[in-house]
């Protein structure tokens, strides 16, 4: 039943084959946007894995006031919708105002790349410390205890945590490269997707190409934008929409197959 | 500094007198509920039936389910927009757009989170209790009972956290809905076209103004969630107990 209503939609037959014309050609906007959300994935995602992880480790093994507090921060912080994150980034980086520029304004990010990143790597981190944490707490108690009786100092334990939980480390990498590519709300909120202006044509709210394949379909694939210039510009958004699931699918697979059974999207669900 | 508490403190200031607040609130609550609520219609018998069967489809299934978690919004939003019946490049008629093509939208994207969360909580249940219940006699609908009743915390999280994906989604609702004001904006959405409609020193105060109450409805959630853990923590110190002290008497 479902195929029938797929095969007979002719919007999604008509959509698939231009957009499919369109990688099959590679159009320039779809380079450049395919690019720029890759770049910006392993990046944000790079950076959030020197941090994210460590601090992850930390409350999971570690022994210290305060740490069930932290865990619990650090878990509530990963349900934090990114459009909140996208402004608070917008407020941070600010150049100028009546009151002044935001506390980052010297860094000079406001609508730039930089504070794309910035905002997915701060959707990023409580991801990677949320899974990293317990991913560590489910290693065996006794052998890190074992590890304590002969005097290994905290980061060695921590390391040994991690190399036991490795696979579950990795796991949570790959969830928080799918959180930077698919995520819209944070990049949009932080008023940085207008900075792109690549070749066809100059754009600043309605263009083709974009900073981030799941911007560029939101942007080009709007019920009441029609295009631009009177151009129809969904079949780029489905380009994109393409492209983005075929991300999302290899993503899938390799945690599947990393976690047979375990996989988990979500931090803190699965108590 | 001062610009980011200037900025929060002009956000605040705005909650009482924006009059379009009052029903972006109620729609966003409407898409909330009402999707978690179709989803868990949908989603509850694969969820029991992924929990309590070991078959390789059960484990399909549930890894089908995992992966959907992580699903792109902005996919899911135009893969439905291309399939559903009754859209013009103008909203103009039919039946599938606004409001109801959002919550069948959300609806797909809650249904993972039931479904995988839902399972992994029947999954989770002590070892051997499902089948003890199945030699007392339980069978069909009532050993179905018995599970959700046992599993309950779990399935509770997964409500929560889908109600939460619905408060925070911008991705597939705006594809849907068109994200037009004042009749398909939601709290997060209205986010999007504050930062880039209006723009400057009024639009990002509106932004700041949203997003406080967006989070002050996760907030809630987030309370919710804390004490329906805490309830389940006690209940399993009690099982505990419980089963310690029977041991002691067989001892």
């Amino acid at each position: 039943m479902i195929a029938s209503v797929l095969m007979g939609s002719p919007d999604l037959l008509n959509g698939l084959r231009q957009a499919l014309h369109l990688i099959e050609i590679g159009d320039p906007a779809v380079v450049y946007t395919t690019k720029r959300t890759l770049l910006t994935a392993v990046e944000a995602t790079g950076i959030a894995t020197v941090i994210g992880p460590p601090v992850g480790c930390a409350l999971g093994v570690g022994r210290f006031p305060g740490r069930g507090a932290l865990l619990a921060i650090g878990n509530s912080l990963t349900r934090v919708p990114p459009v909140v994150i996208g402004v608070l980034v917008l407020l941070l980086v600010t150049p100028v105002s009546p009151f002044g520029g935001g506390p980052l304004a010297a860094f000079n990010w406001y609508q730039t790349p930089d504070s794309i990143v910035f905002a997915q790597t701060l959707l990023a981190i409580p991801v990677l410390i949320a899974l990293t944490a317990s991913a560590v707490q489910r290693v065996p108690v006794d052998l890190l205890d074992q590890a304590r009786a002969f005097g290994a100092p905290g980061w060695k334990l921590g390391l040994l945590a991690v190399r036991e939980a490795r696979t579950a480390v990795i796991a949570a990498i790959i969830v928080a490269l799918g959180l930077t590519i698919a995520t819209v709300g944070a990049i949009i909120a932080s008023g940085a997707q207008q900075f792109v202006n690549v070749p066809p044509p100059a754009c600043h709210r309605y263009c083709e190409a974009a900073v981030t394949l799941a911007v560029g379909t939101l942007f080009n694939f709007r019920t009441s934008s029609g295009g631009v210039n009177g151009q129809d510009t969904e079949p780029i958004a489905i380009a994109y929409a393409v492209i983005l699931i075929g991300m999302f699918l290899v993503l899938a697979a390799a945690l599947t197959f990393l976690q047979q059974r375990r996989a988990s999207w979500i931090a803190g669900g699965e108590s | 500094m001062r610009y980011v508490i200037e900025m929060i403190r002009e956000g605040w200031n705005l909650i009482p007198y924006d009059p379009d607040l009052r029903a972006e609130t109620i729609r966003t609550l409407r898409l909330a509920f009402e999707s978690t609520g179709i989803a868990l219609l949908i989603g509850v018998v694969p969820a029991y039936l992924i929990g309590v069967r070991t078959s390789r489809p059960a484990r399909w299934g549930l890894t089908i389910a995992n992966a959907g978690l992580g699903v792109p919004a902005v996919g899911v939003g135009v893969l439905l927009f291309l399939i559903l019946p009754g859209h013009t490049p103008w909203p103009g008629g039919g039946l599938w757009y606004g409001m109801s093509a959002m919550i069948l939208g959300q609806t797909v994207l809650a249904l993972p989170i039931i479904v995988a969360l839902g399972a992994a909580a029947i999954r989770g249940l002590p070892d051997g209790l499902i089948d003890q219940a199945r030699a007392f006699g339980a069978s069909g609908w009532r050993l179905a009972i018995f599970a959700f009743r046992e599993a309950k915390i779990g399935i509770l999280t997964a409500i929560i956290l889908a109600l939460g994906s619905a408060i925070a989604e911008v991705g597939a609702v705006t594809i849907l809905g068109g994200n037009a004001e004042r009749s398909t904006t939601t709290l997060a959405s209205e986010i999007l076209n504050e930062v880039n409609g209006d723009g400057g020193f009024a639009g990002n105060a509106g932004a700041v103004e949203h997003a406080i109450v967006v989070l002050g409805l996760m907030l809630i959630l987030a309370v919710m969630l804390t004490v329906i853990q805490q309830w389940g923590a006690i209940q399993r110190r009690g099982r505990l107990r419980a089963e310690v002290s029977s041991s002691q008497r067989t001892r």
